[in-house]
């Protein structure tokens, strides 16, 4: 039991250059078995657990677009393009920057953390 | 490579027209599954393994039931003050957060200077469960608490896993009460102690290959059941199979 814990130490994984992901997109790759998409958030690199916390769908292959922004009645605002993750099945809206749905943020997707050295992006897993 | 799709069992066993609201997480890897009540006391209401029995193309899988309930309990008066500071005649578990493989409930009881703040978080990792019970003693004065866990494996064989208290002494072996009486079980379980840097650490082995137990009870200062001003305790136990036991689809 206690070696097997201690190879549960995460590790950093390198993933791809950073000119592989272009911004609003996203590669799914395999770490340790864990399917995880690493996506281009205007810039910022983020991963997440290719599983949707709803019905557990491949939540990373979903479509990367904005929201509507708070607004005045009767006038609709978008923004935050690229950052929002629609999830293929159901259409569950994630915030890539935080992993928290839009309609209820006590439900998130799982993130890891990443990191860019020397144009290759990790992912510690 | 486009993902996984995960075939899991809808419900746990017996609960399937359950009216509970029931949280489910699941394994990264989708090898394990496990449901939690936050209405039933934080209560895991189902805890499973996927397994594979022969190889492929013929192989087949089942889910191997680990967990089919659990409670926490406790010794704390404060549950007995009555209504506390949001007003509620009785407070309960509630829900805090989830992601596909954890979940987190907390407990706010008693009021004034004399309240507690409980939180279990659960979250399932190469197929095995860890279950980690924290409570926080936010009030200005001693309260005296004794939090216990108690995990219900399935039948058979029908035994409990053992209860989990503070003695006291501080000996971890001390916990281990319960499966003295399960030697002659023909699912015996093995139970190895530890304690966080600083405590006593104590490792016992049960003679089983099948289902292991950690538990690690971490108290820093105090006398056991009793936490101060600020003070925290913290029960932890890890559960599943050995890793060679478990079927994971390639």
């Amino acid at each position: 039991m206690a070696e097997r814990n201690q190879s549960q130490k995460p590790e950093r994984w390198p993933v791809a250059r950073t000119a592989d992901i272009a911004p609003g997109e996203c590669l799914i790759v395999s770490i340790k078995r864990h399917s995880v998409g690493v996506f281009n958030v205007n810039g910022e690199y983020v991963a997440v657990l290719n599983v949707c916390p709803h019905e557990l769908a491949p939540v990373c292959r979903g479509r990367v677009s904005g929201t509507t922004l708070f607004s005045p009645p009767g006038e609709y605002r978008w923004g935050r393009d690229g950052e929002i993750l629609s999830c293929p099945w159901h259409g569950w809206e994630f915030d890539l920057l935080t992993g928290k749905a839009l309609t209820d943020p006590r439900v998130r997707v799982r993130q890891y953390p990443t990191e860019v050295l020397d144009d290759t992006v990790f992912v510690v897993l | 490579m486009t993902g996984p799709v995960f075939k899991m069992p809808a419900a746990p066993t017996g609960r399937e027209y359950s009216s509970a609201h029931l949280i489910r997480i699941v394994d990264p890897l989708g090898s394990a599954i496990a449901w939690f009540a936050p209405e039933i006391g934080a209560c895991c209401a189902g805890y499973a393994i996927r397994q594979v029995r022969g190889t492929s193309p013929s192989q087949s899988v089942w889910w191997r039931e680990i967990i089919t309930g659990s409670a926490i309990t406790h010794s704390s008066p404060l549950s007995s003050l009555g209504k506390n500071d949001d007003g509620n005649a009785e407070s309960t578990w509630r829900f805090v957060e989830r992601d596909p493989a954890s979940c987190t409930m907390e407990w706010k009881i008693g009021k004034g200077s004399r309240t507690e703040h409980w939180q279990m978080v659960a979250s399932l990792a190469d197929a095995q469960l860890s279950l980690c019970l924290r409570m926080w003693n936010t009030g200005a004065t001693r309260i005296q608490t004794g939090a216990r866990l108690r995990l219900a494996l399935p039948s058979p064989p029908d035994i409990t896993l053992g209860t989990v208290s503070p003695t006291g002494n501080n000996d971890p072996t001390d916990y281990r009460s319960d499966t003295s009486t399960q030697e002659n079980q023909e699912e015996r379980i093995a139970i190895a102690v530890e304690a966080f840097p600083g405590t006593s650490t104590t490792e016992t082995d049960y003679l089983n290959d099948k289902i292991t137990c950690t538990i690690t009870y971490h108290q820093p200062d105090d006398p056991a059941s009793i936490i101060g001003p600020s003070g925290c305790q913290c029960l932890s136990v890890l559960i599943g199979l050995p890793m060679s036991g478990v079927g994971i689809e390639e």
